[in-house]
Parts: C-alpha cells; sequence; structure tokens
C-alpha cells in the first residue's frame, strides 16, 4: 500500500470512529465514492469491530446482495427526501415498481402532492362557505327584526290608512285563529324567523 | 436480545458523530453516503430482527424494507438519539407489521415467528444455524472470529491497546491519547494500523463469503 492509499485509507479507519470533519470528511467521502477498496475497508473495519465486542463474527454470505437489492430499490426513490412523508404512514413493499410504469420509471409522486394541493384548497373552500352561511344563518333574523319597524313605518302599504294603520280583518279568519288559539304562539320553525310574520290572535292587543 | 442490540448500549458512543454526517449527506441526495450506514448496521438490524422472526428470507425482507423506510423517513431524523436508536425503532416496528400482515396467514405465521422465549431481553443469540445458514457459512463465521482474535494477539503492544480501548472500551479518541499518553494523531495512526493488521486477515475470508462486493 502506498502512502498516499494509506493515507487515504486512514481517513476510512478515523470516519468509522466518526473523527473526521470538514475537509477530510469529504475526502473520506469521495474516497468511499469512487473506491471499491476503501468500501470494502469500511465493511472489514466494522466486522473486525462487531467481532471484537462480541465476540462472534456475524457475516452472511448475501451481504452484497442485500446491499444491491437495495441499491436498486432506492434508485425508484427519486424524489427529494424532505417531500417525503412518514413511514408509519407507508405499505410494505411499496417501493416495488407497479405493473402501470412497465418502463421502470419512477412514480410520479409529484402528482400526489398536486391532488393533495387541490384536496386541501377544496376543503378549505367548503369549510369558508359552511362557515358563511352559520353566520348568514345566525345574523341575518336579528338583523331583519331590528330594521322590521323602521319598514313598517315607512311602508305605504295600502293596509296603511293616514297616520294611524288600521289592519283589515277577515272575519272567518278571526274566527279560525281564535278557535285555535293555542297553536298560534309560535311559528312552525319554532325559532324567530325573519322572513316569517306569526299568526297570532291577541284580541286584546288589537 | 442480546445486550448489544439494546439500543443505547453502542459502545461506539462517537460513532454517532459520524453517523449525523453521514445522515446529512444522505438528505442532500447522497445515496452512497446511506448505504455505508446499511453496510455498517445491516448485521446488527438482520440480527435484532431475527429474533423476532423465525424465516430468514422474511428477515431479510423485513430489513430492507427497514433500511427503505429509514431512507424515505431520513429527513426526520433529528440527531436527538443515536441513528442506531432511531433505526432500530423502525425496524422494530417493521417487523410488527409484517407479522400483523402475516396473521391472516396462520400457517406462515406460526413458521414465521420466533419462540417467545428468544424475545426475552436476556436471550443471547442462538447458537444453532438459521434455516439458511448452511455448515459452511457457519464455520466462516468462525474462522473470521477466529482470525480476528489471533490477529488481535499478534499485535505490537500499542496497536493493541489502541484497538482494543477503542472497540471494546468504547473510548474516544482524547481518552485514549490521555490514557496512551500520546497525541491525537499517534491515536489515529496506531487505530488504523491495527485495523489495516487485524483486516487483512479477514479480507480474503469476507472476499469468499460474498465475493468481491463494494
Amino acid at each position: 500500500m502506498t502512502d498516499t492509499s494509506m493515507a487515504n485509507t486512514e481517513l476510512v479507519s478515523a470516519l468509522v470512529d466518526g473523527q473526521v470533519r470538514g475537509d477530510e470528511f469529504a475526502q473520506a467521502m469521495a474516497l468511499l465514492e469512487r473506491s471499491g477498496e476503501a468500501r470494502q475497508s469500511w465493511h472489514a473495519y466494522h466486522v473486525v469491530g462487531e467481532t471484537l465486542r462480541t465476540g462472534q463474527a456475524d457475516v452472511s454470505a448475501h451481504e452484497a446482495d442485500f446491499v444491491l437489492r437495495l441499491r436498486a430499490s432506492l434508485r425508484q426513490e427519486t424524489m427529494p427526501l424532505h417531500l417525503q412523508a412518514a413511514p408509519d404512514s407507508l405499505n410494505l413493499k411499496t417501493v416495488v415498481p407497479s405493473a402501470q410504469d412497465p418502463q421502470g420509471k419512477p412514480r410520479i409522486s409529484a402528482n400526489d402532492h398536486r391532488w393533495r394541493l387541490v384536496v386541501g384548497l377544496a376543503s378549505v373552500a367548503m369549510v369558508g362557505v359552511i362557515a358563511w352561511q352559520g353566520f348568514q344563518g345566525s345574523a341575518s333574523p336579528q338583523a331583519q327584526l331590528a330594521s322590521a319597524p323602521a319598514a313598517q313605518a315607512a311602508s305605504s302599504s295600502p293596509l296603511a290608512v293616514g297616520s294611524a294603520p288600521v289592519m283589515l280583518r277577515d272575519p272567518q279568519l278571526d274566527a279560525l285563529l281564535a278557535a285555535h288559539r293555542q297553536f298560534g304562539g309560535t311559528s312552525a320553525l319554532q325559532m324567530p324567523a325573519g322572513f316569517l310574520r306569526n299568526a297570532t290572535f291577541e284580541e286584546g292587543a288589537r | 436480545m442480546s445486550e448489544q442490540e439494546k439500543p443505547g448500549l453502542d459502545t461506539q458512543s462517537q460513532s454517532g458523530n459520524s453517523d449525523a454526517l453521514l445522515v446529512e449527506r444522505a438528505v442532500a441526495g447522497d445515496q452512497r453516503a446511506f448505504e455505508l450506514l446499511v453496510i455498517k448496521y445491516q448485521r446488527r438490524i438482520e440480527r435484532l430482527i431475527g429474533r423476532m422472526v423465525r424465516d430468514t428470507n422474511l428477515v431479510e425482507d423485513i430489513a430492507q424494507e427497514t433500511f427503505i423506510r429509514a431512507y424515505r423517513a431520513l429527513h426526520q431524523f433529528r440527531g436527538d438519539a443515536q441513528f442506531y436508536t432511531w433505526l432500530y425503532r423502525i425496524a422494530v416496528n417493521t417487523a410488527k407489521r409484517f407479522l400483523l400482515k402475516l396473521k391472516n396467514d396462520p400457517a406462515v405465521f406460526q413458521s414465521s415467528l420466533q419462540a417467545s422465549d428468544e424475545d426475552d431481553e436476556t436471550f443471547q443469540r442462538r447458537s444453532e444455524p438459521s434455516t439458511d445458514e448452511t455448515p459452511e457459512s457457519v464455520l466462516a463465521a468462525k474462522e473470521i472470529g477466529q482470525a480476528v482474535n489471533a490477529a488481535l494477539e499478534a499485535l505490537p503492544d500499542d496497536l493493541k491497546q489502541a484497538l482494543t480501548l477503542r472497540e471494546m472500551d468504547g473510548l474516544s479518541y482524547e481518552e485514549i491519547a490521555e490514557v496512551m499518553n500520546c497525541p491525537l494523531g499517534t491515536v489515529r495512526s496506531r487505530i488504523f494500523r491495527a485495523r489495516e493488521a487485524v483486516s487483512a486477515r479477514i479480507k480474503p475470508m469476507l472476499d469468499k463469503q460474498g465475493g468481491k462486493r463494494w
């Protein structure tokens, strides 16, 4: 092993121990990127360490296949990591390319995000509409009730005569209301409604 | 579960630093950095899963899924805990999901599940070979263990002491420098030379096991 090679491999050893920083770390990574021998050293150093700690070597014949298989799977993971979902929500074996992707291209995960965005916006819009309707429903009756006297006073209804409005009454309707007074207290809605007038029979009040 | 698999009992406390750097690079898109973490932790993760699942092929599948999930969630690793602790949790959750899925097939489930006494915390590494461990691979592992020990014994005292303090006692370079009363650079050099001497003995065996692979 040449001096340069020794120095390089010493970097790998130091990296195993977490003892390289900055430029040295970059050098070590570049070395491991280009040199199979350096990667072999990385592997062997860890095996040596584990064997010394546990007193037993634990090396299986499929380790290389394992990494190759994983590498192939990870190649499918083309989306930037920071855009991806948490693992808890994932199904098992989700990285295997689907049958709908015969060319082996990575699945278009970006579409999922677009759809998520559309669904999110639609949900927000729906909540807004519902909230607006609720606000209208609770605010308008009071507003209408508050404005009713003014509207009444300003109206020039044909039922009003002179300064003291007199309501024209139907005697048959009066008789019907008198007979069913117990039902005249509230409207069918059981709540104040600006668009309905309660038809009540209050003889004394008139 | 044996002591070595428990998260938080990592004797290489300093290695967490390089793990964090490798994670950082992997998140930035360097897949090779993640592969280095895989090479480092694959055996431990498989041992861990092997305590929950009997079928060795299934162990490998779960280990694959564990690393894939870890890769996807790598940006969520904040470095508050050791990387292995984080990976350990993903492996256990992944194995549980697999087992839950297998429950729909009781025949497979029974054959895949390890005996409950082996899940005990005090359970030591099983001595009998698993289903796909051949006598040759068991022998090779034994030979590697013996070669490492023989190579360590053959080292000059200063190299042997440096490597032992680092790997077996988990001391940092600074602590080793203090114990051995030498500069940090010397510690680094001694550990490296010791590792090279030992790994030179086992590299042919590793190559025989898996071929030229890295």
